[in-house]
């Protein structure tokens, strides 16, 4: 079996509806930052479907209950010379920090939520005392409504710290977002 | 003999803007950086789902007609032939190795997180879509291809392309949609099948293969003439399907998509794509 160190392809097509941080955060049932501690493609169920195993070491849990370690699964990978690929699909390194937003598929399975638009990429830079978050590259044709279209990009790399705030913002209740008094 | 003179003779169908052009397009590639290819010289088979006009009428033509737009370029300066088959019942969007390969196209609706216990297997396997028949993949996605090639050669084994029919989409520009957040359909399948072909994303404006879509009708599904160029230089007449020469150097890139260079070497099996064409056609003489 071939573990494949999945290293951001850019293959095939997809189409994919563009969503913002607020509905990622939404719609997650898990948002973490994760180092990635290994890949593992292999090909399961009917004959002919690679599935690569991304097995992720929780580092801080934003969003949900999170495991200090579980398995999301991307579609493709590589099994011998055979290689498939669902283009749109986050891409993982082993031993690379990031943020993920997943969605819970079946028991104890989850996927990354909006393909590669639920995954950003920490990333330290010598003049920062912390990582900069990067939105993984999106190898798909996105479709953005004309709302959307205003506000282009909508995801763009921010600190760590911001892109926590943004999200655990989303998640505060509405009294505490008021503040003290129930005022704004 | 000029370029544009040698065009022209080819049959090139796409207007020149200058014979010093180059064209700007990118092609994909594999782990291990080699282009994406179809044996040239051959046909290209794809099958449609038989509930594609049941789930949403003139749906078939939109995609025949993106195929159309492909083909007249084909025919024009370069040798793959579509060819459609027969519409099938089958769902099986997996490569199967030791059976048929279908380059299947499909509507796929309803949540299968709503259809599908989440103690069954297919989550595991990640064949809940082909064994209940539904979407299965993430709910942003309007369409996905799942791409199926040999990682030493870059040639392309099979492709499968699973329409979101949860969403809606216009199939006839003189028919807009009613109270819907639409795509045209038929751009979508255009874009999609220059990936089926090998072709990357553009980030020219106006290009088939750009990377984003807007909502609603698009009134021109022509080809712009990077894509086009493509067509003529992958997919050579009378000559086989060619590759990208040496691989690139991938390990410090985050994507495998590079732009065209000079230069291209013919693909490693492009004989042998073209002998198992000549193969097929042979095979269906003998079945006559």
């Amino acid at each position: 079996m071939w573990l494949s160190p999945m290293g951001a392809l850019c293959v095939q097509a997809t189409v994919l509806m563009a969503l913002d941080l607020d509905t990622l955060t939404q719609r997650a049932d898990l948002v973490m930052r994760a180092e990635v501690l290994s890949l593992e493609a292999k090909t399961r169920g009917s004959p002919g479907r690679i599935l690569t195993d991304v097995e992720l070491r929780m580092m801080e849990c934003w969003k949900g209950s999170c495991p200090d370690v579980l398995t999301a699964f991307v579609a493709g990978g590589r099994e011998g010379v055979v290689e498939q690929r669902m283009s749109g699909s986050a891409q993982f390194m082993p031993g690379e920090e990031c943020v993920v937003f997943l969605k819970a598929q079946g028991r104890n399975r989850f996927r990354v939520l909006g393909m590669a638009q639920g995954k950003y990429r920490l990333e330290w830079k010598a003049d920062l005392s912390e990582p900069v978050a990067i939105p993984e590259k999106i190898d798909a044709e996105l479709i953005y409504s004309d709302a959307q279209r205003m506000v282009m990009p909508l995801r763009r790399e921010m600190p760590l710290s911001q892109l926590r705030q943004k999200v655990r913002g989303k998640l505060l209740p509405v009294d505490a977002k008021l503040g003290v008094g129930g005022k704004p | 003999m000029s370029l544009a003179v040698l065009l022209v003779l080819a049959g090139f169908a796409f207007s020149q803007e200058s014979s010093e052009a180059t064209a700007d397009y990118a092609r994909m590639r594999t782990s291990t950086g080699q282009c994406l290819w179809w044996p040239g010289n051959a046909s290209l088979e794809w099958t449609p789902h038989n509930q594609l006009e049941a789930t949403l009428p003139g749906s078939l033509s939109s995609i025949q007609r993106a195929f159309g737009v492909w083909q007249a370029q084909m025919d024009a300066c370069g040798s793959l032939r579509f060819m459609e088959l027969e519409a099938t019942s089958s769902t099986n969007t997996n490569y199967l190795s030791k059976g048929e390969k279908e380059n299947l196209i499909l509507f796929r609706g309803g949540d299968c997180q709503q259809k599908v216990p989440a103690t069954e297997a297919c989550w595991k396997n990640n064949d809940c879509g082909d064994i209940y028949n539904c979407w299965q993949y993430d709910e942003s996605a309007l369409a996905v291809t799942l791409t199926t090639f040999r990682s030493d050669t870059g040639q392309i084994l099979n492709a499968d392309i699973e329409i979101n029919s949860n969403y809606s989409y216009a199939v006839d520009e003189n028919v807009p949609c009613k109270n819907c957040f639409f795509a045209d359909l038929e751009a979508v399948m255009v874009h999609e099948i220059g990936h089926l072909l090998g072709l990357g994303h553009s980030t020219k404006p106006g290009s088939v293969m750009s990377p984003t879509l807007s909502s609603g009708v698009v009134a021109d599904h022509a080809l712009d003439w990077d894509s086009a160029q493509f067509v003529c230089e992958a997919y050579p007449q009378g000559r086989a399907a060619q590759g990208c020469g040496e691989s690139a150097d991938l390990s410090s890139s985050s994507f495998f998509q590079d732009s065209k260079s000079a230069g291209c070497a013919a693909a490693p099996g492009g004989t042998l794509g073209l002998a198992s064409g000549l193969v097929l056609v042979l095979w269906r003489r003998l079945r006559r």
